[in-house]
This record gives structure tokens, C-alpha cells and sequence, in this order.
């Protein structure tokens, strides 16, 4: 059998190929102390060996990376590194390449809330248009917190102040340790059976970074995110966020002001209730008023002081308008009279006796007046009249004229 | 009335009565009524506010409610 002998840079090339090509050595976090610390003067880059009681790791973090480490890192202190695995040629050593330098303790801590708030967030449990208003007048609050704790004691204590008619729904679960997880899952589950919350409180009083830390679970918040109610969330730090306080439907600062948040005041209402009852007897006082004053303006009317004086004052009207008609009477009949005496002078002019007077007679034959000479033939009888008699006379002649 | 009054609802129609009743195109007829709908709804939220002793129920592990008396 014919081994092929390669050379070195090709072994390391392959072994590197190795390294890079498995995935979990892509994205590793790995817990340690430092030593041999060193920083490059010219590049920037930082070079070290992380180490435990029995292994050690060489380390290199460029300067790219190194910038954004939170606080001025020397040997002995402990860290937890995140970054991936390779292969340095040169020397054939696999190294961490370092990208993210933390703390440990509270550095591990804090990678796992980074790691499950970027998964939750890119899910979607964050989103703000998923949040629910809190109802402003629950009639029915869930509690969840531990029984032991001072959190209770506040949220009662302001919920009996604030709004006593509100049923507390109590549900104890460890905050802290082992079995807060899986109780605060239990105490919710509860509740969402009952079914009869409106709200829900969940939370615990102030506390060391790691205390607090079940309340970053992932499994919690997905509880959360699954309430069919809302919920407020509140957990010990003002300033600290937890996974909870992202999911929650409202985040409080401290369970005291989770309360607050949950109900109104009752003292609020009390005001309330009293300016309602002012402006009603204010707005019926007024209507009153208007109503009585028109009432009094009407009974004080002359129309019901004095009625006579209508009637008084009708009678003079129809006084006046008889002796406007009598007057038009009065000055018709006078017309009629003068012009009666013009038609009669007229009258008079033409009266036959005028013209008798002025020298004519009337000849008539057998009573009717002939005005024709064909009405008469010689040996007729004519009566002719004057203004102071009448002869009867004979015709003896007549002519008739052209 | 006690847990079960409907403040939301109370206060919105105490709104709505003094809009009325502001309004004056009212008669007053209608406004003694609005007047006396409202004392009412005043006095009943107000009493179930004075009389309230918070409720506290224990929800136990075996999800039955377990009233404590305070």
C-alpha cells in the first residue's frame, strides 16, 4: 500500500477546511480566564490564551472586535468568548477567533437573554400592534407571584386602596430557582382555565441580575404571548428589562406600579361622580330658571294683567271704523245729492214746457203729437197746446214740402 | 349593585346625560328625567365603591377556588 506524502501547508490547509466546514465550531461560546493578555501595539488586535484548571485555548480577537468590549480586560478574569474556530497555518494551532468578549456570570447571562430576546423578537411575540389595551375597569385581576414575597403585599395593598371592588385572583409560584419556570407555567395555565381574569399581573420584587433571570425564559414568554388576556408585567428592577417585559401586554417598573397600572383609583372616580352631580344640579338649576323667568314674563304680560284693556281697546277700534263708514255714508250720499241736482237743472233745460215757452206749440191728432205732415189730412181735428192752454183747430190746407 | 356594576358603561352614559343636558334642546321635562337618571347612576357607582372589601381568591393546585377571608 502506497501512502502519498503531502506537504505540511496542505495538511494544515485541510485540517483548517475541517474546522471552518462544521458549523457548531461556527458560532461557539465558550467560559474561561485569561492570561497571557496581550495587545498588539501597531494592529490593535488582541492576543491571549483562555484557559481552566486543566485545558487552555489560544485566542485571537482583531481590533474590529476588541473595540467593542465593555470594560478593560487582563488576566485572571473570568470571561465567556463568542466566535468561531480555525486553523493559523503557520504554526498548525486551531484558535478561537474571538468577536464578543463578556463578562462571565453575568456575561453568560446576559448572552442567553441577547440570544432568546433576538428570537423572540424576530417571532414576533414583540410586536407592538400585538399588545392589548388593559381593560380601565377590570372586575376580575390575576396575580402571579410568590406568596413569601413583598411584590404581593404591595399589589394587594395598592389594589384595596385604589380599587377595592376588583376579585383578586391569587396564584403562588416560586419567582426565583428551579422551580420558578415550571410554577409560573402551572399558575398561568390555571388561570387561563378558569378563565375568568380579565387581567393578569405577573411579577416579583427587585433583586440580583440572576434572581430575576427565570423571568427571561423563553418558555415563559411564550406562555405570555399565549394569554388570552392581557398582561402586565413587572419584575423587581426599574431599569432592567426582562423577556417578560417585552412580551407583556404593559410593562411596569416595579409590581407596586404594576397595580397602578392595573385599576383606576377610586378617589379619581369619587371626583368624578361629584362633577357629574354639580353640573346636573347646575344644568337643571339653570333650565329651571330660564323656564320660570319665561313663565313670570308671560303671568306679568298685560294680555293677564288687564284683560279688559284688549277688549277696551278693540270696542274704540270698531268705534273708530263706524264712524269712518258712517263718514263714507255720509259723503256718498252728498255726492248723489249734488250730482242728482245737476242731472235735474239738465232735465229742466229740456222740459217741453221750456219749449212751449219759447214760442213753439205741439200739434197732436187723436192724442198723439204729429211731428210727420203725412199725419194729418185737410178736415183733420189737431189739438195744439201751449204752456197755458190748448185750442182744437182745423185743417184747412196743408203743403208738403220737399 | 356590587362587583358587577359596569363602571365603563355608568360613566359613558353619565357623559352622554351632561352632554344632553348641556345641549338645552331639551324640554324641561326631559331634563328633570336625565337629571334624576343621572343622581341615580352617581349614587349606585358611588355606593358600590363605598361598600367594596376586596375579594381574594386562592387558586389552589387543584384549581378550585378557595376564598380567604381577610
Amino acid at each position: 500500500m502506497e501512502i502519498r506524502a503531502v506537504t505540511v501547508k496542505q495538511l494544515n490547509l485541510y485540517v483548517k477546511s475541517l474546522l471552518e466546514g462544521d458549523m457548531r465550531l461556527q458560532s461557539v461560546a465558550v467560559t474561561g480566564e485569561l492570561s497571557n493578555f496581550k495587545r498588539h501595539y501597531a494592529s490593535g488586535h488582541l492576543y491571549f490564551t483562555l484557559k481552566d484548571e486543566s485545558a487552555a485555548v489560544r485566542c485571537v480577537m482583531f481590533r474590529s472586535f476588541a473595540s467593542g468590549i465593555p470594560f478593560e480586560p487582563e488576566d485572571g478574569m473570568r470571561v465567556v468568548l463568542v466566535g468561531r474556530i480555525s486553523l493559523y497555518e503557520k504554526d498548525g494551532q486551531y484558535q478561537l477567533y474571538a468577536e464578543q468578549m463578556l463578562p462571565a456570570g453575568v456575561g453568560e447571562l446576559a448572552l442567553k437573554f441577547e440570544q432568546t430576546k433576538a428570537k423572540l423578537e424576530a417571532e414576533g411575540l414583540f410586536a407592538p400592534e400585538n399588545k392589548r389595551p388593559i381593560p380601565k375597569f377590570p372586575k376580575k385581576i390575576a396575580v402571579v407571584t410568590s406568596n413569601t414575597g413583598a411584590a404581593l403585599k404591595d399589589i394587594l395593598n395598592i389594589l384595596s386602596r385604589r380599587w377595592p371592588i376588583a376579585e383578586i385572583i391569587l396564584c403562588h409560584a416560586s419567582v426565583q430557582g428551579q422551580l420558578a419556570v415550571p410554577e409560573m407555567l402551572e399558575a398561568l395555565d390555571r388561570i387561563y382555565a378558569l378563565g375568568t381574569a380579565e387581567l393578569i399581573i405577573i411579577g416579583r420584587g427587585g433583586g440580583s441580575a440572576e434572581d430575576l433571570s427565570e423571568f427571561n425564559s423563553e418558555l415563559l414568554a411564550r406562555k405570555l404571548y399565549d394569554s388570552p388576556v392581557p398582561v402586565i408585567s413587572a419584575v423587581g428592577h426599574e431599569t432592567d428589562f426582562s423577556i417578560s417585559d417585552f412580551v407583556a401586554d404593559m410593562r411596569a417598573p416595579t409590581p407596586s406600579a404594576a397595580a397602578e397600572l392595573a385599576v383606576p383609583d377610586r378617589f379619581e372616580i369619587y371626583d368624578r361622580l361629584d362633577k357629574y352631580q354639580n353640573l346636573f344640579k347646575a344644568r337643571l338649576n339653570s333650565r329651571y330658571a330660564y323656564c320660570s323667568a319665561k313663565f313670570s314674563a308671560v303671568e306679568t304680560s298685560p294680555v293677564f294683567k288687564k284683560p279688559l284693556n284688549i277688549i277696551n281697546s278693540r270696542a274704540e277700534q270698531t268705534d273708530r271704523t263706524a264712524d269712518r263708514l258712517l263718514n263714507a255714508v255720509y259723503t256718498l250720499v252728498d255726492s248723489f245729492e249734488a250730482r242728482l241736482l245737476h242731472e235735474s237743472v239738465r232735465l229742466d233745460a229740456l222740459s217741453p214746457l221750456k219749449v212751449l215757452a219759447r214760442g213753439y206749440t205741439v200739434a197732436a191728432k187723436d192724442g198723439k203729437t204729429v211731428s210727420d205732415i203725412d199725419g194729418i189730412n185737410v178736415g183733420d181735428d189737431i189739438t195744439l197746446s201751449f204752456p197755458n192752454g190748448r185750442a182744437v183747430c182745423k185743417i184747412t190746407e196743408k203743403e208738403k214740402l220737399n | 349593585m356590587n362587583n358587577g356594576t359596569d363602571f365603563e358603561s355608568a360613566l359613558k352614559e353619565l357623559e352622554k346625560i351632561a352632554e344632553k343636558l348641556e345641549s338645552g334642546e331639551i324640554s324641561l321635562d326631559e331634563s328633570i328625567k336625565l337629571f334624576e337618571r343621572g343622581m341615580e347612576l352617581t349614587n349606585e357607582c358611588r355606593k358600590a365603591l363605598d361598600g367594596a372589601k376586596q375579594r381574594i381568591i386562592t387558586l389552589t393546585e387543584a384549581e378550585k377556588e378557595v376564598e380567604n377571608d381577610d
